[in-house]
């Protein structure tokens, strides 16, 4: 009796040792992640990103490590400019500054800044979701950037107003800086278009010539348009036609609540949303592919368009050559508004956390950083990963085998066209966002009537 | 012996139990119960705003659809896993040549990730690159939309659920039949009860905390169900195939509205446990 007394507590004992070193390792893995601390932080950094280069060394003795908390899992190979730029500074600032990246992917990233946010272990630098970064701020986790780019005139002058005034509240706190520069439309493959008959389209093209175009398509077999809606936020060039249709003129009285999202001239937008669905512009199977599976179809030559950005240039250089074209989308005779709509815009915001402040050798190396992110040099490296930096800086040659990004160049570059100050979707809050997504894929797919989808988007304003 | 028999002793085993339930499972509920009476974004602090959350839930079509379809989801599979598993397991409990390999095969997918079974069917059911359509075509049938319309994406996902938890409930069946005495299924066979009533009359009344455990299982379990729907609708299309548990994931965790996403949570909790109770009280009621 008496052994088997001893065995049961051993066992008792050894249940509750282990439970707790389990919860040790845990504990010792997430502020590792967290808190970036030296060697573990490092190691930690490395694993997450895919990274095991010498460029990503151990921070050394008096050296300040700051962190970057970014929103993919392997910045390396998913945001390789980001990852360029970062080594370029650590070379720059060996033995003084170096950045380290806390990786992940982007809802794991944004569930992770909340909560760090939560419990002060912020990184000093974040990429932040546009409709977050508002409520990041009015909570008083953000540093104002007003003094930084007051304190630093050359990088205050290489980013355009409308690029600062998008990350800026209506009281003038600069709660971000802008990432990159988002450019956004349809890439389309020369070569499909020509096989099946086909002209490419130009900047005049209208609505009618398009659903045109899509019809040709389908009879030559050829998906019209790669489009997939389970990664809900990918429908980018379908974000023109709601600012040809007066959304940017419109969308301050829109949240003021003097206007409502369910207006005339945003049914009609939501009506060629519509009409393309109808005319099968969109994939059978588009209701279960994803943007990565609309991607792989339209390399593979089985798609003629695909809604994206130019953060895909360097891909489609690789896979379609000098075949592939860029086009901001169709116009619309219907539409009284301006029909010469480019789509350049800030991307989501570089925030920097609050605490960053109380440690002026911390601020110095934020303030470094972002001093290089927004340099020349880092505007060039942009370039060469057929990036578009939120940077002005013009006389930065594209190479000639960069046929993605010298198509998207022409375009942007074409005289009398204008961007809105922001990505129509990056006004709004995160639910009003994400139902504005759902609206739209809804018609395409024709699940939603136009007014039931827009009065969606209405709902969930008033709800938030 | 003597030692566990003391009540300060078995107090003493339970609390790190009790320590750790309350720590991991009674505070989280209890935290999502408070949230839900919360307007929050996950950032800051949240705002209490009363019961607006739940009336919000009443009007709300998408949640009415997420119910309709954990419901369909529950009728099937609570129908083919309590019947079907059960006559499959008398099946294989006998010694028939094949049996072990036949049971071995319908488990193996409850040892696949429910994300990999996912993943499976996508290329079983998609309306383009399915096999089961392709298969339609070739014999002339029309092909459907199984995952990604807006009607039979609960019945589909009920049907992956079924596929999947299959071996794991005949596993708790079979367990079941190996317990009942073999002298009293040698006697009712030389009373000369057939099998349907052997059945009937004394495997089933003898099995019934089996069943019990198994009903208890599926429900839960249909009211978890998260990653086949992720991975072959993700909700969608526009919410059609959501689940109480994907709508209320992505309210909190894409909408960013964790008072109205835990509200959701909430509700789901409740309703579970309704069922579980109105199926507890009416094989009580029975048994009494």
């Amino acid at each position: 009796m008496k052994r088997k007394k001893v065995m049961t507590t051993l066992l008792g004992v050894l249940t509750i040792a282990s439970l707790f070193a389990g919860c040790g390792s845990q504990a010792g893995s997430n502020s590792a992640s967290s808190s970036g601390a030296a060697a573990t932080g490092a190691d930690e950094t490395a694993t997450v990103s895919g990274s095991s280069e010498s460029s990503m060394e151990a921070p050394k003795d008096g050296e300040t490590v700051i962190k970057f908390g970014i929103h993919v899992a392997d910045p390396k190979a998913q945001e390789a400019v980001t990852w360029n730029i970062v080594n370029a500074f650590n070379k720059k600032y060996d033995g003084k500054y170096q950045v380290e990246f806390e990786a992940a992917e982007k809802s794991a990233h944004d569930q992770n800044m909340k909560l760090e946010a939560s419990d002060g272990t912020l990184p000093e630098i974040f990429w932040c979701d546009s409709a977050q970064a508002v409520d990041f701020s009015d909570a008083g986790y953000l540093l104002d950037l007003s003094d930084f780019l007051s304190s630093n005139k050359d990088t205050d002058a290489a980013l355009d107003d409308s690029m600062k005034q998008a990350f800026q509240t209506d009281d003038g706190v600069q709660y971000g800086l802008p990432y990159q520069a988002n450019v956004e439309g349809f890439f389309y493959n020369k070569k499909v278009l020509k096989d099946a008959g086909v002209a490419e389209p130009t900047e005049g093209t209208t609505f009618t010539e398009f659903l045109d175009m899509c019809k040709k398509l389908n009879d030559a077999k050829i998906t019209p348009i790669a489009q997939g809606s389970t990664d809900n936020y990918a429908i980018w060039a379908f974000l023109m036609f709601l600012d040809r249709y007066g959304y940017s003129e419109n969308i301050d009285k829109i949240l003021n609540g003097k206007e409502k999202f369910n207006n005339k001239d945003m049914v009609a937008c939501f009506d060629k949303m519509s009409e393309l669905g109808k005319a099968k512009a969109f994939p059978e199977n588009m209701s279960t592919l994803s943007y990565f599976d609309a991607k792989a179809s339209f390399e593979a030559g089985q798609a003629a368009f695909i809604d994206t950005g130019a953060w895909d240039a360097a891909e489609f250089d690789e896979k379609l050559g000098d075949n592939i074209g860029f086009w901001w989308g169709p116009t619309f005779d219907d539409s009284k508004y301006s029909q010469t709509c480019a789509m350049k815009v800030p991307s989501a915001p570089l925030c920097v956390s609050a605490a960053v402040s109380k440690d002026k050798s911390v601020q110095d190396a934020v303030y470094a950083f972002l001093n290089y992110y927004y340099s020349k040099d880092a505007a060039a490296i942009s370039y060469q990963g057929s990036v578009f930096p939120a940077t002005n800086y013009k006389d930065i040659q594209i190479s000639d085998t960069q046929y993605a990004l010298k198509a998207v160049n022409a375009a942007i570059s074409t005289e009398g066209w204008t961007s809105p100050k922001a990505q129509p979707d990056q006004v709004l809050n995160a639910a009003t966002q994400t139902q504005l997504y759902d609206s739209m894929l809804g018609v395409m797919m024709g699940n939603y009537s136009s007014k039931d989808a827009l009065q969606m988007i209405d709902d969930s304003l008033a709800n938030s | 012996m003597y030692w566990l028999s003391k009540k300060r002793n078995i107090i003493g085993m339970l609390i790190p139990t009790l320590v750790i339930y309350t720590i991991f499972i009674i505070l989280p509920i209890g935290m999502a119960v408070f949230y839900s009476f919360t307007k929050y974004s996950g950032i800051g602090k949240p705002d209490f705003i009363g019961a607006a959350n739940y009336i919000r839930l009443f009007k709300d079509h998408i949640f009415w659809v997420s119910f309709k379809n954990t419901i369909i989801i529950l009728a099937v599979d609570f129908a083919l896993l309590m019947v079907a598993a059960f006559f499959a397991a008398i099946l294989l409990n006998n010694r028939l040549i094949g049996a072990n390999f036949c049971k071995a095969l319908i488990f193996s997918p409850a040892i696949i990730a429910p994300i990999i079974v996912g993943i499976i069917w996508v290329y079983i059911l998609d309306p383009k690159i399915g096999i089961l359509n392709a298969v339609l075509k070739s014999i002339g049938l029309p092909s459907h939309l199984w995952i990604g319309g807006p009607v039979l994406s609960p019945y589909s996902i009920a049907f992956i659920y079924f596929w999947q938890q299959l071996g794991y409930i005949i596993t708790i069946y079979i367990a079941g039949l190996k317990m009942i005495p073999t002298d009293v299924i040698e006697a009712s066979t030389i009373d000369g009860a057939s099998d349907w009533q052997r059945i009937r009359y004394i495997i089933f009344p003898m099995m019934k905390p089996q069943i019990s455990t198994v009903a208890i299982l599926v429900i839960t379990g249909v009211f978890k169900i998260f990653e086949i729907v992720q991975q072959t609708t993700n909700g969608g299309p526009n919410h059609m195939s959501e689940t109480l548990v994907t709508y209320s994931y992505s309210t909190t965790f894409s909408r960013s509205e964790y008072g109205y996403g835990m509200c959701l949570a909430t509700i789901t909790f409740v309703v579970s446990l309704i069922i579980v109770a109105i199926y507890s009280r009416a094989v009580r009621s029975k048994e009494d």
